[in-house]
């Protein structure tokens, strides 16, 4: 039986009790990232108000590290069986701030705690920080016949969707897309986004919408350091949206898209439902054996 | 062996800053691990023009990032919102985000598979902005 890796968990005192053939990693400097308060992540925004009809047909935080773990209990005993000596992390973590709320980036920055902290940076608490680079470090230094064990052409992260039963889910992240793009157009979300800008203006921003504040090009996403101008940015863009109802109205329009792509591709939607109720089973199947 | 372009493969940066891995050439459709690759065109360039980029850090703004061709050599070519098929050899699972920043519609990238047909003629290729590693 075998297991594709899901490697989305790295605990330092996981990696440090394995007994293992696995690399430590490299180095020990922790990663130099904007970085949250220490503490478990919280909702910036609570779920409910920003819950879509789609939210149900996608995998729960505890499903997906149920289905998680049981890729790792796979791919360990393939790695056994292949005669491979390589000891994987646990798939354990804490929910992050977007498995808290799905939805929370969808319409871009949405509150003020998160524009005030990271500006248009991706949020990160210290703890999804940490585990992202030892993530990162883990498997850039697999030696190359343990890497190709778990991960090549054939490999145990390969066999383990046989077990699990794989999801084809082309259709629904199709639809997902569609759904924003389409909701997006609605004259209502036009009207909010031209008082939007109008809000944006009264203070001094010239954006079209809340995509180009975002993207603009003063900006560097990726670099560690987050200027105060890209921070007062992102604040005047949220209160904006607040004041204007921006984020509520395109949300609701949404709701509606989405209702009527459920109802309209039911069947297709039904068969959805089933195949990751399929393979939840199988993985918990896995888990309990 | 692959030859980083862009950020000290350090432990300070890598959870940062964009990581693209460059090869002399690439074979068409090949990835290798620990590689998140990504492809111009559908059924991972099959057929088609080898425009490739290989990436190992996120990158929440793919404007910056240009396609490589199959000798290696670097386009004038961005790849924002051009990615249309890709394979997952990084060793975790990607978070693909439709615009720059992370935010839009996204969906995972589950470590070790692949997708080669992320086009959706209805919106044409505004797919992909950003990329989170490692999520």
């Amino acid at each position: 039986m075998f297991a594709k890796i899901c490697a989305a968990v790295l605990v330092l005192a996981t990696l440090a009790a394995c007994a293992s053939t696995a690399p430590k990693p490299t180095a020990s400097v922790p990663p130099a990232v904007p970085l949250g308060p220490a503490v478990p992540a919280t909702a910036a925004v609570p779920a409910d108000q920003l819950a879509l009809p789609f939210d149900r047909y996608r995998p729960s935080f505890a499903e997906e590290s149920e289905i998680g773990r049981a890729r790792t209990v796979l791919a360990q005993a393939c790695l056994r069986e292949r005669g491979v000596r390589l000891d994987l992390p646990n798939d354990v973590r804490s929910p992050g701030v977007l498995d808290l709320t799905p939805n929370l980036r969808r319409y871009g920055v949405v509150d003020e705690a998160t524009a005030a902290q990271f500006g248009y940076h991706f949020p990160r608490t210290a703890a999804e920080a940490r585990r992202q680079w030892e993530n990162e470090q883990w498997s850039t230094s697999l030696p190359e016949p343990q890497r190709m064990a778990l991960f090549g052409e054939g490999g145990c992260t390969e066999q383990a969707d046989k077990v699990l039963t794989d999801v084809d889910d082309d259709f629904f992240v199709d639809a997902d897309f569609q759904s924003l793009h389409t909701s997006g157009a609605a004259p209502q979300v036009a009207a909010a986004t031209a008082a939007w800008r109008a809000c944006m203006a009264r203070q001094g921003y010239d954006y079209p919408d809340p995509n180009a504040a975002i993207s603009d090009k003063h900006w560097n996403l990726d670099a560690t350091d987050i200027p105060a101008a890209e921070i007062d940015t992102a604040l005047a863009d949220v209160r904006c949206k607040t004041s204007t109802d921006f984020v509520k109205t395109w949300h609701d329009i949404e709701i509606g898209v989405q209702q009527e792509k459920i109802r309209r591709d039911a069947a297709r939607f039904t068969t959805l439902a089933d195949a990751r109720a399929n393979q939840l089973a199988a993985a918990r199947q896995v888990l309990t054996n | 062996m692959r030859r980083i372009v862009s950020g000290a493969l350090t432990a300070a940066v890598v959870a940062t800053a964009m990581t693209v891995v460059a090869s002399p050439a690439s074979a068409v459709g090949s990835c290798s691990s620990p590689n998140f690759c990504l492809f111009e065109n559908n059924d991972f360039n099959q057929g088609n023009t080898n425009h490739w980029l290989d990436l190992r850090g996120d990158d929440f703004d793919l404007r910056n990032n240009y396609w490589y061709n199959g000798d290696g050599s670097q386009s004038n070519d961005s790849i924002d919102n051009e990615t249309s098929s890709v394979k997952n050899r990084r060793g975790c699972d990607v978070q693909l985000w439709q615009h720059v920043g992370g935010t839009g519609a996204h969906t995972k990238s589950i470590n070790g598979t692949n997708d080669g047909f992320l086009e959706n003629n209805a919106i044409g290729d505004n797919r992909l902005s950003a990329v989170d590693m490692c999520v």
